[in-house]
């Protein structure tokens, strides 16, 4: 079968708007910490964390340019050890997909459509995402050239409209606190960042896997830009005290915007702008994780689980909370910190020994071949 | 053995009369593909008649050909052939070979003597096998069948009433050239062929349908089109099996790659100029005889939006009119959906002026705003389909009908509220300003269920169709360039004719997905001559 193949642009595209929508979606993980007005400064740092995290996942990866990861694990390290550290990949899979639905259909719920059973809105947005993943990671791509645009022209816009609004004063005193609150305030986005995960994936559909690294930089660098600048102007807009304490920021703070007489409450366009890029996220999950888990499981085809694996993110998405706090107590640092860095650590650590044990001992083969 | 056949000359066997009316249609295109032409003429001309059944139009002129009387007979089908042709071969045969009196050379066969002496028409075949003889008369040839001969002749005489070449009625310009294609293939290809008067415009030849036997061309200039298309044309071609096509459009359903899409795969157009621009870039163009609409393929999302006065204007209206267009697309899928949403949802969005009026005409609507919407929706859709077959003289009745009494009266009697009706309206204006029929009717259809959608989620419905729509529409591919080209995949170099439209000067290299044969179509230079920021600087001195 013919490998299925996408852009190094859409690679950045897709990794871009996966990471860009999470501020606009957990932000209070930024501005909730004890940081509060230098939530900037966590931000700042989150590019330089995020950046290692990229050297870790997709450095190794576009060593392998042909493997995926559940492949390059079996290679470096044996088929079950290699099964046991995939199926903690494929596990961050499933928990970030059905987090991020979960917290999209509570916005909802909280503001928009009060009486709309939540499992009907987790339910239809994964079934969206399985019809991307069902076809293929090329069609997936292509959706993240189109919503590309229509997201970053919709993040401009609210984020535009904020610029009037905001108040900079809000954010003095700067590092009034120290340092240590801005640490400790970027210990939860760098959790996050196990979304990364997916690129070790994706990277043998790249046309060009040689050069991941650079476009994960590009796109994390992109996706550092519009974080900073959504913190600087929510926190701008709603004051430190009042960013920390709301749900939802980002759209709390575009709500109270009033464009004339006739153009007002316009943060629909601030959660489909959201929305959007949830999309690409979900089914970038949601195809990462049925093709991994069907490699792991010997099958074909991928497309034969992703109906019972659908099944399983709406289950995992209803039962793993019971409300929105819930949700906030999981983003809490103590919590996501050590178990967003257990995702990411745990099976690199083990696959980068693999490959330096490999590396060392495949040095000698080649030197003694060379004596020979 | 020269006795036994003598002795079979003698007694020869009955020959098994054949029982036309106990065989079916593809028995006896069966038979008539094993019979071969006889050696007696009136044999032959029995076989004809027989197997034609002696319908209306047959012609058979017997003749006597030279100083030898050979005895001949002419086959044409009357009405099917230029009666002044057949009449001036039959001229030739009977009197130039009596009076020229040239002798046969002895050696030289006789038919190549009809074939290359006599006869003066433009196209001359020989024919050995009936099925072969009928597929030419049938088509308007004549066939000369001559006593003694097993190889008939069959001479082009071709000439029926065709329409005139007339200005298109399915796609009307303001500023471009008005000819449109008729019926007829030969005339298409000599529509296209003014226009591209190059040996390397290539046309291969298809018979398609078994009994309807229909002539269809690919057209595609060698060495532009990707050999990789062509030939993937071609393998579709052949596995087109099918008893008759009548039109295009049902040819189209065997060259498709998705059948269930909404979506044109491939596109309808009566232009030659658009045809021509097409084959341009790279595209194959498939002809079928007997309709006006030629196929193009591959084509994308962005050229169904496109006419072709947007080529013709000058350069910012062709913009502006092209981003209109984008406008009314989308106007008409999403409309009547964001407007339900909206009311029902997310009234906190209209402004409260706005909103207290749509809630004072929507008092005492006894339907919910849903079923309002989906109503008159397809009130609008049954009134567009009644008027496009309706003979003139019943037209305006359907319009007051429509106007009147489903507008105006539905108001009074309380049974919708005019905001819908305004919506309906403008989404059906908006919906004919898509230049493509195919791509308006899917948008059309696309909007019922966006209404259904974002009254059940309010806009977030929307939003899911949208992202259904977008994964669709991404997952589309018309013969492999996928159908969002060049908005995804992404293209920067082809963005200048697709949702702008750019300079001539500046459209220097064709379509990356179908013309990368040879992408570079003019000097890349010559922009430069063309724009110049500040012009009267660069100009030497001026006359004096």
């Amino acid at each position: 079968m013919k490998t299925e193949k996408i852009a190094n642009r859409q690679f950045s595209f897709i990794l871009f708007i996966m990471r860009a929508t999470i501020p606009l979606a957990t932000l209070p993980i930024l501005t909730a910490s004890n940081a509060r007005q230098d939530a900037w400064a966590s931000a700042l740092l989150i590019f330089v964390g995020t950046a290692l995290t990229i050297f870790l996942i997709v450095g190794l990866g576009a060593r392998f340019p042909g493997k995926d990861v559940v492949e390059m694990s079996w290679h470096l390290l044996g088929k079950i050890p290699g099964n046991i550290i995939s199926l903690v990949i494929l596990w961050s899979f499933l928990h970030m997909a059905s987090l991020q639905v979960r917290i999209y259909a509570e916005m909802i719920i909280v503001g928009f459509l009060p009486e709309t059973p939540i499992i009907f809105l987790t339910a239809s947005m994964i079934l969206v995402a399985m019809t991307a993943a069902f076809s293929g990671v090329e069609v997936i791509g292509r959706m993240s050239d189109l919503i590309f645009f229509l997201f970053l022209a919709m993040i401009f816009f609210s984020l535009g409209t904020l610029f009037f609004e905001a108040d900079f004063m809000n954010l003095q005193p700067v590092l009034s606190r120290g340092f240590e609150p801005v640490l400790v305030g970027s210990v939860v986005p760098l959790g996050m960042g196990s979304l990364l995960l997916v690129a070790a994936m994706l990277i043998p559909h790249l046309n060009n896997p040689e050069r991941a690294v650079n476009s994960a930089l590009w796109a994390m660098g992109g996706a550092v830009l519009v974080i900073i600048s959504t913190v600087l102007l929510v926190v701008a807009t709603l004051g430190p005290e009042e960013g920390a304490r709301v749900v939802f920021p980002f759209v709390k703070a575009i709500g109270g915007i009033r464009i004339s007489e006739f153009l007002e409450r316009v943060e629909i366009l601030a959660v489909f702008s959201w929305g959007l890029g949830l999309f690409v996220g979900l089914s970038t999950f949601v195809y990462c994780g049925a093709k991994g888990a069907a490699r792991v499981f010997g099958l074909e085809d991928y497309r034969h689980i992703l109906l019972p694996m659908g099944v399983i993110w709406v289950v995992l998405s209803i039962h793993d909370f019971e409300n929105v706090f819930e949700i906030r107590s999981l983003l809490a640092p103590e919590v996501m910190g050590p178990y967003g860095f257990f995702l990411i650590f745990f099976p690199y650590l083990f696959l980068w020994g693999g490959y330096l044990i490999r590396r060392i001992e495949g040095a000698d083969h080649q030197e003694k071949e060379e004596k020979r | 053995m020269s006795f036994i056949r003598f002795v079979s000359r003698l007694f020869p066997r009955k020959k098994k009369k054949i029982n036309m009316d106990k065989l079916d249609i593809s028995q006896l295109r069966e038979l008539t593909q094993k019979e071969k032409l006889k050696p007696k003429l009136q044999d032959n001309l029995s076989l004809v008649r027989e197997y034609y059944g002696n319908s209306l139009g047959l012609q058979v002129r017997e003749l006597q050909i030279g100083r030898v009387n050979v005895k001949a007979a002419v086959v044409f089908i009357e009405g099917m052939v230029d009666t002044a042709s057949v009449e001036e071969l039959i001229k030739v045969l009977v009197i130039n070979t009596v009076s020229s009196g040239e002798i046969i050379p002895s050696g030289f066969p006789f038919i190549k003597y009809i074939k290359e002496k006599v006869i003066t028409s433009t196209m001359v075949e020989e024919v050995e096998e009936l099925e072969e003889l009928f597929d030419r008369v049938l088509r308007g040839d004549t066939a000369l069948i001559i006593d003694g001969l097993e190889t008939s002749l069959t001479v082009d005489t071709q000439g029926w009433k065709t329409r005139d070449i007339e200005e298109s009625d399915a796609e009307v310009t303001i500023r471009g050239p008005r000819e449109s294609f008729i019926e007829s293939i030969h005339d298409n290809m000599s529509l296209i062929r003014r226009r591209l008067p190059i040996p390397q415009l290539w046309a291969e030849k298809f018979t398609v349908g078994s009994l309807s036997r229909t002539q269809v061309a690919m057209v595609y200039i060698k060495g532009l089109a990707g050999e990789g298309l062509i030939k993937e044309m071609r393998s579709r071609f052949a596995k087109t099996d099918t008893d008759g096509i009548i039109d295009s459009g049902q040819l189209e359903d065997f060259l498709e790659d998705t059948p269930f899409s909404l979506f044109p795969l491939t596109l309808r157009t009566e232009r030659p100029d658009r045809v021509v621009a097409a084959l341009l870039e790279g595209q194959v163009a498939v002809i079928v005889n007997g309709t006006p609409f030629v196929l193009l393929a591959p084509v994308t999302f962005f050229a169904h939006l496109q006419a072709s006065d947007d080529h013709f204007e000058k350069v910012p209206l062709g913009t502006f009119i092209r981003i209109l267009r984008y406008v009314a697309m989308i106007l008409a899928i999403f409309l009547p959906g964001f407007y339900v949403g909206i009311v029902n949802f997310h009234p906190e969005m209209v402004p409260t002026a706005l909103l207290l009026r749509i809630a004072s005409t929507r008092e005492g609507v006894p339907f919910p705003l849903v079923v309002e919407m989906l109503l008159m929706e397809s009130v609008f859709e049954i009134l567009r389909e009644s008027g496009i077959r309706l003979p003139a003289s019943i037209g305006p009745a359907i319009s007051i009908v429509g106007a009147l009494v489903l507008g105006d009266a539905a108001i009074r009697a309380g049974i919708v509220s005019p905001p819908v009706v305004v919506v309906v309206a403008l989404t059906a204006i908006a919906s004919f300003a898509v230049p493509n029929f195919a791509l308006g009717i899917a948008g059309r259809i696309l909007r019922f269920g966006f209404i259904i959608l974002s009254s059940i989620f309010g806009l977030f419905g929307l939003q899911f169709g949208l992202l259904l729509l977008i994964v669709h529409l991404s997952s589309l591919r018309s013969y492999g360039v996928p159908y969002m080209a060049p908005a995804a995949p992404f293209i920067m170099r082809d963005m200048k004719d697709n949702i702008i439209r750019g300079w001539q000067w500046g459209q220097v290299y064709r379509p990356k997905l179908t013309g990368f044969r040879e992408p570079v179509r003019k000097d890349p230079r010559q922009a430069r001559r063309f724009f110049k920021i500040f012009p009267h600087d660069e100009e030497g001195q001026d006359e004096d």
